[in-house]
């Protein structure tokens, strides 16, 4: 779902940690009057950024969830050895030159949180500190106190004996904490000279035995109290004489490290970055910049390939790796990394959970867990069976999606070039791993988005805010990653810089509605989110947001009726004759695309296919939800009509999807004609031709508006006709003798005059019920029932339309412009003798 | 929902004796009433309290209008309301004309804390006077009471402006159901029950999105 990071899971464990929100008293209410986002929902937002830490002295997050009553279940990138079992187990993790090096990478880590906002992790320890099996240093549980606010959203405190004392002193007295701020970095800089200090200064136990110096809470708060030294290490030693000689033997440039590190007074103590260029770190090169990177959408365009792992001879020696690395093949040499191990930890994790794992079940069944995905797939080929599951459960398939997601994968990797591959991959389904970026990618997003959303003013004041304000926070609320704080920021965000980037346009209630999507699934990603909007709005709700959108509209329902008259004509006339138009119920449809009708789950579901068509399958998706409710609506009157529309029904969106794909392919393109339709682009299959025979742009709105039926343009008549011959019925509504000077092809001719006498028995040529009689027989099985008559008389046309649509006739439309466009077009011929 | 109900499209008319609940001579009455007021005020918590008895703190926005029916019963009559709960936001002024024209009854609402939705609850009386049927009963609800130590609107101001108008007038909160059905009820008392008084403007036929009120008689899309 979410993701930036895509770090390798390599030899890492996966570790799983737990912790309870605070909770609110009961009834208390914000200053709006609402009641209090539970802290455990606003932790949620805060987390999201953590997914976006890539960094090689730091462990990845991989998940973020609540669970019940306020807990949060935490599952971090992991490693059984810690710092203090690599100083017990390793010689070389107690000599000076090895503790700056652990110190220079912890040191990255810090200027890269710091620099993507994370000022402070008030946690550092050496149990934190992990080691992974090449010796570098993997900070973990750095984000506890980025995401809990400061400590704020939890009752415990947050911190050890490695804490600064400012960060004990806020621990003991919450009331001390600085307002508003995100801590201070200079308080991780203490812990981990500390942490240095009682590492490169150990005590001998009587056994011989070499344990870390302890330097205990009392005792820092006691120095700390006193004015005697500047800092802890100068303090230390003036109280242990018998230190200085050990201490002096370190280098000038680590004493000095630690000194200035220890200063009791934060403000004079220097932060991370100020220390990256310290002397004692000289000759340290960086692992890896400390820029956080944004992860571009294109992403082909810097494709770095993976870095090898290096020999598991390089390793520690006794390493305690994950059972699995540790197999061996039949030379008798360890398997190391292998299958899913390549993987980004993220898939692997979101594959467990398929396969049926829950971290708050492991949490429940050990206390803690350190995890392996137990994930078992063959390396046999695509299982094509799987393919004819319900897409449901294809989407709960481990193996199918572990293909499906690696598939994926690859192609976006290889977006734009291989844009027409993901187009055709995504019409067997979107795996919803890679739903964000697939949905990018099909809707053409592409140059530098990031810049683009950087540069929008999302931030001064508009007349637009009040209304976006009392929106959001009824938008999509059941979602509780939406309804975070961090969500409604965003949310807020997103909506500015659309209004302020269209100044034709304007905000329309919905316009929220149809944000969430994509801002669901680009969380971390806001400028690609804005990117999809944009894309989406322009290509499916051209002119939808006009200040003055009435003509658009009323044109786009007048296709909507004209729709459902074509594929359904007795259920268009019941609905017609009990006054439910669609005015009255399917415009929040059509404004926001189906994102103010249905949940998220089954907005999904109807995008991924809406995608990958032309505008107008939105239509189609209407006239289909109406099929499925057919036989409630043909019972029903008005009032049960327009409730049922009022609280959408639950229906097989899957199916009702498919259907309107097929009524999609069903309906002549020149029918789903709109004046106010977005111009066409060469990626769309709709196409916009000139020319009499092609040219629809004469048909005025009140003539949509007016008529029972669509219009069809003479290129479709000719298209459908050359390429499925007998696929249509052309009924030619002109007299005889015009009809004998030349007409279509197979032309049934039933002049205007047989269908409009009135109440006399049938004569020889036939009455009114006569000739809808043949025409009922004519009719079937035809793709289309093309009515046709000289331009001069198109109101006689119309009238044998509306009889045809009255009886239930299907699939009747009316030739735009009459037979006349085929007179210079040579497409006449004369009817052999005898023929009608 | 029972389904010999006839269209709640603008214009009803009062159904006398026939159909009448079993146990008395009562007559059935149905009204169509509009909702009317700025954005967030809480015009759809009201319905569905009425309506539902539920209350959502998160109420999503409505698009357009939705619809409701609820029945009262008074003394010897039941009354029907055929609820018409439209969007907020200015832009959708446009569809509202299709909503109250026909209306018997509509409540305008405010919101107590916000000054600015009572300016404009005024706006929308205006309107109604001038546009909506002349019999048509007007009830002000100033909503969200039980944050009234928010108010921004007092009740005096609001309640002489009530009467200046002829207006029913009660604060409301649908959150605690406070005056909720009482104003309902209220609406329903002062409706007239006979023929002549509830038929209001005549039926107007087919709903036209955003067509002025000279366009009634040009069909629509689906006539």
């Amino acid at each position: 779902m979410i993701g930036l990071s895509n770090d390798t899971l390599g030899y890492a464990s996966l570790g799983a940690s737990t912790f309870l929100a605070s909770a609110h008293p009961s009834e208390s209410c914000g200053s709006n009057g609402l009641p209090l986002t539970p802290n455990s929902v606003r932790i949620l937002g805060r987390s999201q950024l953590l997914y976006t830490v890539s960094h090689p002295h730091l462990c990845s997050y991989v998940s973020i969830q609540r669970g019940k009553h306020e807990r949060l279940i935490v599952v971090q990138e992991f490693y059984k050895c810690d710092l203090l079992a690599a100083w017990n187990n390793h010689q070389e993790f107690q000599t000076e030159k090895r503790l700056i090096q652990v110190m220079h990478e912890v040191m990255q880590g810090l200027v890269y949180l710091n620099k993507l906002g994370i000022s402070c992790c008030c946690n550092l320890c050496p149990r934190n500190l992990l080691i992974d099996p090449y010796g570098k240093a993997k900070m973990n549980g750095y984000g506890l106190y980025y995401m809990t606010e400061q400590g704020t959203a939890v009752s415990f405190p947050i911190g050890n004996e490695f804490s600064a004392p400012e960060v004990l002193i806020a621990g003991a007295c919450p009331e001390l904490r600085p307002a508003g701020g995100g801590g201070n970095p200079s308080s991780d800089v203490w812990s981990l000279a500390l942490m240095f200090l009682s590492l490169i200064l150990p005590t001998q136990t009587k056994s011989g035995h070499k344990e870390p110096l302890e330097i205990s809470v009392a005792t820092v708060l006691l120095m700390a109290s006193k004015s005697d030294h500047d800092d802890l290490a100068s303090a230390i030693i003036d109280q242990k004489p018998q230190l200085l000689e050990k201490f002096e033997m370190l280098s000038a440039a680590t004493q000095d490290l630690l000194r200035s590190c220890l200063k009791f007074d934060p403000t004079s103590r220097p932060s991370p970055i100020d220390l990256l260029s310290h002397p004692a770190f000289a000759g340290l090169t960086l692992t890896a910049p400390v820029d956080p990177q944004p992860r571009p959408f294109p992403r082909c365009t810097i494709a770095s390939p993976r870095k090898a792992f290096p020999p598991m001879d390089e390793m520690l020696s006794n390493y305690p790796l994950p059972d699995d690395c540790m197999t061996l093949n039949h030379d008798g040499v360890k398997t190391g990394i292998g299958g899913l191990r390549e993987r980004s930890m993220r898939e692997v994790y979101h594959l467990w959970q398929l396969a049926g794992g829950q971290a708050e079940q492991e949490l429940v069944r050990h206390g803690f867990i350190i995890s392996r995905p137990p994930i078992l797939v063959k390396s046999s080929s695509e299982d094509t069976e799987a393919r004819k599951l319900p897409l449901v459960i294809r989407e709960k398939d481990v193996e199918y999606q572990f293909h499906r997601i690696i598939l994926f994968h690859r192609l976006l990797r290889a977006y734009p070039y291989y844009r027409s591959r993901i187009v055709a991959d995504a019409h067997m389904d979107i795996p919803p791993y890679h739903r964000g970026e697939v949905w990018a990618a099909l809707l053409g997003v592409d140059g530098d988005t990031i810049s683009t959303y950087a540069e929008i003013d999302k931030v001064t004041p508009t007349s637009t805010d009040r209304q976006i304000e009392v929106d959001i926070p009824r938008c999509h609320q059941y979602d509780e990653l939406l309804s975070s704080p961090r969500a409604h920021q965003k949310f807020t965000r997103l909506l500015k810089a659309w209004v302020v980037s269209h100044p034709g346009l304007v905000y329309w209630q919905g316009l929220d509605s149809l944000t969430a999507p994509f801002l669901y699934l680009n969380f971390n990603n806001e400028a690609l989110a804005y990117a999809c909007l944009t894309a989406f709005i322009k290509k499916y709700l051209h002119k939808f947001f006009l200040r003055d959108n009435s003509a658009v509209i009323q044109e786009y329902l007048a296709k909507f009726c004209h729709l459902v008259a074509f594929h359904d004509p007795l259920l268009f006339s019941h609905l017609a004759s009990i006054g439910f138009v669609p005015e009255l119920y399917a415009i929040p449809w059509f404004l926001t695309m189906y994102t103010h009708v249905f949940p998220l789950s089954q907005i999904f579901h109807v995008w991924d296919t809406l995608l990958l068509h032309p505008a107008s399958l939105a239509l189609c998706v209407a006239a289909a939800i109406l099929r499925h409710l057919r036989h409630q609506l043909l019972d029903f009157s008005f009032n049960d009509c327009i409730l049922l529309f009022s609280d959408m029904p639950d229906i097989n969106i899957e199916q009702v999807v498919k259907d309107s794909v097929d009524l999609h392919l069903e309906t002549p393109v020149s029918l789903l004609y709109r004046h106010h339709a977005p111009p066409s682009s060469d990626r769309d299959t709709e196409q916009h031709l000139s020319g009499p025979l092609n040219d629809l742009s004469s048909i005025t709105l009140a003539e949509q508006r007016s008529e029972i039926c669509g219009r069809i343009s003479g290129a479709d008549v000719v298209r459908l006709s050359e390429a499925l011959p007998g696929s249509l019925l052309v009924v030619d509504t002109r007299p005889q003798h015009l009809f004998q000077t030349g007409s279509l092809m197979n032309a049934w001719n039933a002049p205007g005059e047989l269908w409009m006498r009135e109440g006399d028995s049938p004569s020889e040529d036939g009455g009114p019920q006569l000739v809808l009689e043949q025409a009922k027989l004519r009719a079937v099985g035809k793709m289309a029932v093309v009515v046709m008559g000289t331009k001069a008389a198109h109101h006689l046309t119309l009238q044998v339309c509306e009889q045809l649509v009255e009886a239930g006739v299907a699939r009747v439309c009316l030739l735009h412009g009459g037979v006349d466009v085929f007179q210079a077009s040579g497409h006449l011929v004369v009817p052999s003798p005898g023929a009608s | 929902m029972s389904k010999e109900t006839s269209a709640a499209r603008p214009g009803q008319r009062v159904t006398n004796g026939g159909g009448a609940a079993a146990g008395g001579p009562g007559k059935i009455c149905q009204f169509k009433l509009v909702l009317l007021g700025e954005s967030a005020v809480g015009k759809s918590s009201l319905v569905l309290r009425f309506v539902k008895g539920q209350f959502h703190e998160y109420q999503e926005s409505t698009i357009g209008a939705a619809f409701l029916t609820q029945t009262v019963c008074l003394e010897d009559t039941t009354v029907k309301f055929e609820i018409w709960d439209t969007a907020g936001q200015e832009r959708y002024h446009s569809l509202a004309p299709m909503y109250y024209r026909g209306a018997q009854a509509a409540i305008v609402v405010y919101d107590i804390t916000n000054q600015d939705t009572f300016g404009r609850a005024k706006t929308w009386v205006k309107e109604l006077q001038r546009q909506a049927s002349p019999n048509i009963v007007i009830a002000l609800a100033g909503n969200k009471a039980d944050l009234a130590n928010k108010r921004m609107v007092e009740y005096e101001e609001a309640n002489t402006y009530a009467e200046e108008n002829s207006l029913l007038f009660m604060e409301t909160s649908a959150k605690t159901a406070m005056n909720v059905n009482d104003i309902f009820l209220a609406i329903a008392q002062k409706l007239p029950k006979n023929e002549s008084g509830a038929g209001g403007s005549g039926n107007t036929g087919n709903i036209n999105v955003g067509s002025s009120r000279t366009q009634e008689s040009s069909s629509g899309c689906c006539k």
